[in-house]
């Protein structure tokens, strides 16, 4: 059993120089630079809120209407107030 | 429904079209011979025939347009799905597929409603697939700074049942020890809420509170180690009396928050042999996260603690269940510290998406329960995120627990998708 834990254990060691050597598995960053995001307020709530609990989701990952939806779900969680609720949106409806 | 037609304008399209076409081009004009007169008349009919069939394209096109704009009516499906493989000491090693839907209404900018199923393989032979409804309710925005609600919600206790049970959220395969069906903190309430946040300067508060029907103190009737142990994953109101509960928290920066909750309320079963007893659970949460340069990374830190006091009873008052006459102190504590670091800013992309996590778990059982040992566990994790909402997780979990008690230590993999 002691053995086969040592082995399972080094096994995600084994999977992530697997991974290292396919090209493209890397996630996209938001590239975003802090100095930028400062200078749009519905930018810098979304990076100082959302990424409170998770990794931040591109504007481009949901449609304008789905974005209204979710940040209604995101008010909820995280209990934004109104005023964040809409300069998020508003940011995220409008993309980079 | 809507009704496909002509504008107006479109009828004068076609007629100048067919004018245009029907004077003829000025080679058509000048033709003699009555064989060429009559290609043309055939190429004008074509071209009639392909301009009425670009009209009624546009037309459906724009009626598809419209179709996809509604009112103020939005529907959203979301959600995660993950496979999890578990090897712990003493038991058989196994997978777990769960699929957890979201669906999510908004219906117009102050109403909406949301909930999240969790469909799930039995853990048995029989290849059944077991339902829960982890939440689902309807909230009203009532101003910047307040909503209201009510249904079966997630529990404002801490942060972990809230904002971060989701298995692509997670940073480990498995829930703290202080969640879940031993633990003494609550995940979901049957109820009503509300909650709301407001800024004090460059600081910020939010706050929750709600009245629910409250857990249920299981007094051993049907499962007797567990006598004391209170039930969050009950919906029934046992008592006639409600649980009351809420948290707050505290911003004063925005990489910061820390926050204290709170729930209290009666948790005996009317008509039980046990004695009335009330439940009082209390804790502190933090979460820290730090995204700079000179890390080259993001470095979180999160904690959260809870001590649970019921009140002294006697269970199996009259030893008719086979361990009782029973009373104990019950007085329970525990929670997590979890750190994890992901250099983002490597200037490699294999590195910019590997993140190491820690957590220690820590649950105390009161000495005289049914089952009083406590326990340590200490876990380590690589995650390699595939995208944003996706990742495999890679967890080694070392058990310590006393009193003679076998430790059970567990080998975690999981691969969590959200969508």
């Amino acid at each position: 059993m002691k053995i086969q834990t040592i082995v399972a254990a080094a096994s995600p060691l084994l999977l992530a120089a697997a991974l290292a050597l396919q090209p493209g598995c890397a996630s996209p960053e938001p590239e975003v630079e802090p100095a930028q995001a400062a200078a749009l307020p519905g930018a810098r709530l979304w990076a100082e809120n959302c990424v409170r609990c998770h990794n931040l989701r591109l504007p481009d990952a949901y449609s304008d209407a789905e974005w209204s939806v979710v940040m209604m779900h995101m008010r909820l969680r995280a209990n934004l107030t109104g005023e964040e609720h809409r300069a998020i949106l508003e940011f995220l409806q409008a993309g980079f | 429904m809507k009704h496909l037609h002509r504008k107006p304008g479109s009828s004068f399209v076609v007629l100048l079209s067919a004018l245009v076409l029907g004077t003829g081009s000025p080679a058509t004009a000048q033709d003699t011979g009555g064989a060429e007169q009559e290609d043309g008349a055939v190429q004008d009919e074509e071209l009639l025939r392909r301009l009425r069939e670009l009209e009624d394209r546009l037309l459906g096109v724009e009626a598809t347009a419209e179709l996809g704009s509604p009112g103020s009516t939005r529907f959203l499906w979301s959600g995660y799905a993950f496979t999890r493989y578990t090897d712990a000491e003493g038991m058989n090693s196994s997978f777990r597929s769960v699929f957890a839907p979201l669906v999510l209404w908004r219906v117009d900018d102050r109403l909406f409603f949301e909930s999240e199923f969790e469909f799930a393989l039995e853990l048995d032979d029989h290849g059944e697939t077991e339902l829960e409804i982890e939440y689902m309710n309807a909230a009203y925005i009532v101003n910047d700074h307040l909503m209201v609600g009510g249904g079966l919600f997630l529990t404002p206790f801490g942060l972990f049942a809230e904002r971060i049970h989701p298995a692509w959220i997670n940073k480990l395969p498995d829930m703290p020890l202080s969640s879940g069906h031993d633990g003494i903190v609550p995940f979901n309430s049957v109820g009503v809420w509300a909650r709301g946040g407001f800024a004090t300067g460059s600081s910020k508060w939010n706050y929750s509170v709600y009245v629910s029907n409250g857990p249920r103190l299981n007094t051993g009737e049907d499962e007797p180690d567990e006598a004391g142990v209170l039930h969050f994953d009950n919906y029934e109101d046992v008592d006639n009396s409600r649980a009351i509960g809420g948290r707050l928290g505290y911003l004063p920066v925005p990489e910061l928050e820390l926050g204290a909750s709170f729930l209290t309320g009666g948790v005996t079963s009317s008509g039980s042999d046990v004695e009335d007893a009330d439940a009082e659970i209390f804790g502190v949460d933090l979460s820290y996260n730090w995204d700079a340069r000179s890390l080259k990374g993001r470095a979180e830190l999160r904690a959260e603690w809870a001590w649970s006091d019921v009140d002294n009873v006697t269970y199996d008052p009259t030893g008719a269940l086979g361990f009782g006459p029973l009373t104990y102190d019950n007085e329970r504590s525990g929670g997590y510290v979890m750190a994890s670091y992901r250099p983002i800013w490597s200037e490699n992309d294999v590195l910019d998406d590997l993140e190491a996590v820690f957590r220690f778990d820590n649950l105390h059982r009161p000495s005289g329960a049914p089952e009083s040992f406590d326990e340590n566990r200490y876990t380590v994790g690589l995650n390699y995120w595939l995208s944003p909402s996706s990742v495999l997780k890679a967890a080694y979990r070392f058990d310590d627990r006393d009193g003679g008690e076998e430790d059970v230590d567990a080998l975690l993999l999981q691969f969590a998708v959200g969508f």
